[in-house]
């Protein structure tokens, strides 16, 4: 039964790491998205955040995706006073999204998915060499 | 209807039937041979054995049939109720041979 | 009858010699003492292959549920405060050929209020500022160590089966 109990574990662990990925992407995707018109803010970072919740059917501590948040640090200011949303310094406030957080971000969370991943394959493998007993 | 627990209770149902008498000691050598179990006792532990794990295995290929199973309890009690059955369908294969080899001696 | 029969004609016997002869007499052909673990095809308390299988049973249910701890310090990897957790490995009580593990398992469990304590040995010093003290390389060296552990055991497991197997006489 832990066999099959630690694969769904692992499973809430990847299903968790690919939703930060894909909150990982939306923020480098939205890198540069400025605001839309004069005084709006621009795209603000999301952040994700990890919850541990006990399946009491399983009896198993799987994690799970909290509510996505937004990074309430302040936004960075570009000159340029071209823009129609620039205020009246020729300020534009752009996005609080550093890349070089985002990619580091995103390693972590291709490491933990692999982990996971590994797991999955490891019990797996357990699995088959137990019903391999049967077989011999 | 073949299922292990069945198989293994075929062969405990032996005890009960009075093929116990066949293996008992004579009553003359009741001292000398104290000291250790009989082969009786023995047999009727191995009897015992083989219906328990039957049973354990039946139990087991339910809770597998129902989707709660646990993999390891249920291959090691289908080893081991097929390796009990194996071996007293051994023994009873012994036991006939040494019957006809005694039957056979001139007397 | 049969009994005598075994007794008069010591050499022709048939029988796998730990079913039918007592053990005073099993001392005294092969001069040793029958060894109270493992010795025969039905141990005295009727389990199949005796403590040694049984042993072989209960390390792979210990393997069994360490994984399952070691799965969830690996899913939980990024939750804040997480703290990882180990499994006491059953100890095994030569006398008595029984293993103590059940209790063990069910004192760590993840109920505890504190999480548990990994009793490895070494210290933790990775503690990331939201408290999650999960270091991902330990927990992978532990799941690959508890896999190749959990196939030793249902190897030496089925390998005392097919022994089993041999010694009764089957060629399949």
């Amino acid at each position: 039964m832990d066999l099959i109990k630690s694969i769904a574990v692992a499973a809430s662990g990847l299903r968790s790491q690919s939703g930060r990925m894909r909150v990982i992407a939306e923020n480098i995707a939205n890198a540069d998205s400025g605001p839309e018109r004069a005084g709006a803010d621009p795209y603000r970072r999301k952040v994700v955040s990890f919850q541990r919740h006990l399946d009491r059917g399983l009896d198993a501590q799987l994690v799970a995706l909290g509510k996505v948040q937004r990074d309430p640090t302040a936004f960075k200011t570009k000159h340029e006073p071209g823009n129609p949303a620039a205020d009246a310094n020729g300020d534009v406030k752009m996005p609080n999204v550093d890349s070089l957080v985002e990619m580091v971000d995103m390693r972590e969370a291709q490491r933990s998915y692999e982990a996971n991943l590994n797991l999955i394959s490891s019990t797996r493998r357990m699995i088959q060499r137990t019903i391999d007993i049967l077989r011999a | 209807m073949a299922t292990p627990g069945f198989a293994a209770g075929a062969y405990a149902s032996i005890k009960g039937l009075g093929a116990g008498n066949l293996m008992k000691k004579p009553l003359a050598a009741g001292g000398a041979e104290a000291g250790g179990p009989d082969f009786s006792a023995l047999l009727g532990k191995a009897l015992d054995a083989t219906a328990e794990a039957g049973r354990k295995a039946d139990v087991q290929a339910a809770s597998v049939a129902t989707g709660r199973a646990d993999v390891v309890d249920v291959v090691t009690a289908v080893a081991e109720s097929e390796t009990a059955i194996q071996t007293l369908v051994a023994v009873r294969d012994k036991v006939i041979a040494a019957y006809e080899e005694i039957m056979r001696m001139p007397v | 009858m049969v009994n005598v029969w075994l007794i008069r004609y010591p050499k022709c016997h048939p029988f796998n010699a730990t079913l039918t002869m007592r053990p005073a007499r099993i001392a005294q052909w092969t001069g040793r003492e029958t060894r109270p673990l493992g010795a025969g095809l039905m141990a005295n308390d009727g389990s199949i292959g005796g403590g040694l299988m049984q042993a072989l049973k209960l390390r792979m249910h210990y393997q069994q549920s360490r994984q399952k701890v070691l799965a969830e310090n690996v899913a939980n990897a990024d939750s804040p405060g997480f703290r990882p957790v180990d499994l006491k490995p059953p100890s095994f009580d030569r006398e008595r050929g029984v293993a103590l593990a059940r209790t063990s398992v069910g004192h760590m469990s993840l109920t505890a209020g504190n999480g548990g304590f990994d009793n490895a040995g070494a210290p933790r010093f990775e503690t990331t500022p939201n408290g999650n003290a999960v270091s991902l390389e330990d927990e992978m060296l532990k799941v690959s160590q508890n896999q190749s552990d959990y196939q030793l055991a249902a190897s030496l497991y089925s390998k005392g089966l097919a022994l089993m197997r041999i010694a009764i006489g089957k060629s399949g």
